[in-house]
């Protein structure tokens, strides 16, 4: 745990992070599926539900791209199955595509809080079964995605966007003997904030 | 820019209201108590101290809940020992009703010979055991299995068509913990098949798969005309008064089903996984029951033999020979308990998420044993073996 915290803490403080840049709040929904299969699906049934609150930092800046890390804080809740609270930092390119829109691709990874749904139960010494308190289970998360950004003020590039992402999400281990690997198709919907209005 | 930033609040609000309206609710709430008037004799039987015994053994032992109906040579005895519901510290009754997960392809099998016997409604007659699934099953349920034109409806009642078990699919699981409470409709479950290597050639060899009955169900409904959950009520569980049982999705399950647990991350605390769903309403599993009616289902199957036709009941225990060495598979039935000699028994054996069952009729011995355990699957866990002992020495008191 405390390893996981110190590699959180290295990301935070990576030299290369000078400046701020944006602050984004994303809202989506997750499915446990292969990765790439039933996407469709996620857009009109089984909702449970993701909330992100995140920040970028920029690494690298060039006239068409961008290299950029960020940092986020996350809640997912799927009913029956498990909530999970999610810490994870991810590394992406930003490419320009065309003004006012850009396409980016980030790989990340963190620590996830799991909680179970159901009841979980263990047998007392008496050899009666009681219900037994749930503090979560810790869990490696481990993400790959895919978003388009789009200015919402017209000629406006470093102003308020609204994004859309497509993240492949895994989480380990879920059950360490039969399902190491327990992945999640994401969809999120996101508002992004700049801090520094630079060129406005 | 304020239209821009106006439907952004819209889509915003939008997103909020579909995603907080998204929860499901359980198909099974907090469990009731019940009671039955059933006359029980249980504390004559010359075996009553040594069948408490065990019962209590396997609680301390860590089985949750567990009801047992016994009948011998010495009588009938009926008992139950744990919880059906630990979160609201409800006792397991032998009137607690539960998934019986594979029991279901017996009820099943049974049902498909009461519609061949009543050809003139149904079109189904023993003819048809040995035709392919193709003449009723429409294409497009069809279209991907391996060997689907070849495949006869006898090779899926005794698992001899080879076709790949839906239940052993990673992506059916993914769908389940997805969409635990999911109606399973034949052709959600048939995805997970299709395109899939058969296991072997029909015929060539036997091996278990949950897919031969949803095969079987489907060739009820396509046959008939009328989805064989209808069937299943008129032709069984009716006429037997079979007033316990319910089959799930298609019926709603009473407010005294127990509880199903499972030691799903493998650490010796059982998570409740009774809202998991693994395909429930299409032949393969889905029935809920409790020993009185599961009991009486046997003795009118196997032992007073008034389900089925003599000539049903002989095809039906027509079997052939597995790769288990104590395991035989008839038509929707199992040959079990074979390294028992003379001993052993036809019936069936349920496994699914939550909850495990056995059914069997020992007729050398003319006795029955039936239990009920709100703890499964089959899969490896710290009570499997556990729930293997139980049924062993449960057998050996039974026949002694």
């Amino acid at each position: 745990m405390i390893n996981k915290l110190k590699i959180i803490v290295l990301i935070l403080t990576f030299p290369g992070v000078t400046a701020a840049n944006n602050i984004y709040f994303n809202i989506g929904n997750n499915h446990s599926s292969v990765p790439f299969k039933r996407f469709s699906k996620l857009i009109y049934s089984n909702f449970h539900p993701v909330y992100e609150l995140g920040k970028t930092f920029d690494l690298k800046e060039k006239p068409n791209w961008t290299w950029f890390q960020t940092v986020n804080v996350g809640y997912f809740k799927h009913r029956f199955v498990q909530s999970a609270i999610m810490i994870y930092s991810e590394n992406g390119i930003n490419k320009k595509i065309v003004n006012g829109t850009s396409a980016n691709v980030k790989l990340g990874a963190g620590y996830m809080h799991a909680f179970t749904a159901p009841e979980i139960v263990q047998q007392n010494a008496a050899g009666d079964y009681e219900i037994k308190s749930d503090y979560g289970r810790p869990q490696i998360l481990l993400s790959l995605s895919f978003g388009i950004e789009q200015s919402i003020i017209k000629n406006v590039s470093n102003g308020p966007k609204i994004s859309l992402s497509y993240q492949i999400r895994v989480q380990t281990p879920y059950v360490q003997s039969y399902v190491p690997l327990l992945p999640y198709n994401v969809l999120k919907f996101g508002l992004i904030f700049p801090l520094h209005d630079k060129k406005l | 820019m304020i239209k821009n930033y106006k439907m952004i609040r819209i889509l915003t609000l939008i997103l909020f209201a579909i995603l907080f309206n998204s929860c499901k609710k359980p198909i099974i709430k907090d469990t009731n108590n019940c009671s039955t008037n059933y006359n029980d004799t249980s504390s004559l039987h010359p075996q009553n101290s040594q069948l408490k015994d065990l019962l209590n053994k396997y609680k301390q032992l860590g089985l949750p809940g567990i009801s047992v109906y016994i009948a011998n040579t010495k009588g009938s005895w009926i008992g139950s020992t744990g919880s059906a519901d630990i979160a609201n510290g409800v006792n397991y009754k032998p009137c607690h009703v539960q998934k019986v997960a594979s029991l279901t392809k017996m009820f099943i099998g049974a049902l498909l010979f009461k519609l061949i016997e009543d050809s003139t409604n149904t079109g189904l007659g023993y003819l048809s055991l040995s035709q392919p699934i193709n003449k009723w099953i429409p294409e497009k349920f069809l279209k991907g299995i391996a060997n689907a034109d070849k495949i006869t409806l006898a090779q899926c009642l005794n698992h001899s068509s080879g076709l790949y078990d839906v239940i052993k699919d990673n992506e059916f699981y993914l769908e389940v913990l997805n969409d635990p409470t999911k109606k399973w409709g034949p052709d959600d479950l048939l995805k997970f098949v299709k395109n899939k290597q058969a296991v072997f050639d029909p015929g060539a060899q036997y091996s278990y798969s949950n897919t031969n009955t949803l095969m079987v169900s489907l060739v009820i409904d396509f046959a008939t005309g009328k989805p064989h959950h209808l069937w299943l009520r008129e032709k069984i569980l009716n006429p037997l008064n079979l007033n316990n049982t319910f089959y799930q999705h298609h019926e709603n399950l009473p407010s005294n089903t127990a509880q199903g647990y499972f030691d799903l991350y493998q650490n010796k605390k059982p998570v409740n996984v009774s809202n998991y769903v693994t395909g429930s309403g299409s032949g393969y599993t889905g029935l809920y029951s409790n020993v009185y009616d599961l009991h009486k289902f046997l003795h009118a199957f196997l032992v007073d033999k008034t389900v089925v036709s003599t000539k049903s009941l002989q095809a039906i225990q027509t079997t052939g020979a597995t790769d288990i060495s104590d395991l035989n598979l008839g038509l929707g039935i199992m040959r079990r308990f074979q390294n028992r000699g003379a001993d052993f028994g036809w019936g069936h054996t349920g496994r699914d998420l939550g909850y495990s069952a056995d059914l069997f009729y020992f007729p050398a011995r003319n006795a029955s044993v039936t239990w009920c355990i709100n703890y499964g699957s089959d899969a490896e866990s710290f009570l499997k073996p556990k729930i293997l002992a139980f049924q062993k020495e449960l057998i050996d008191i039974v026949l002694q």
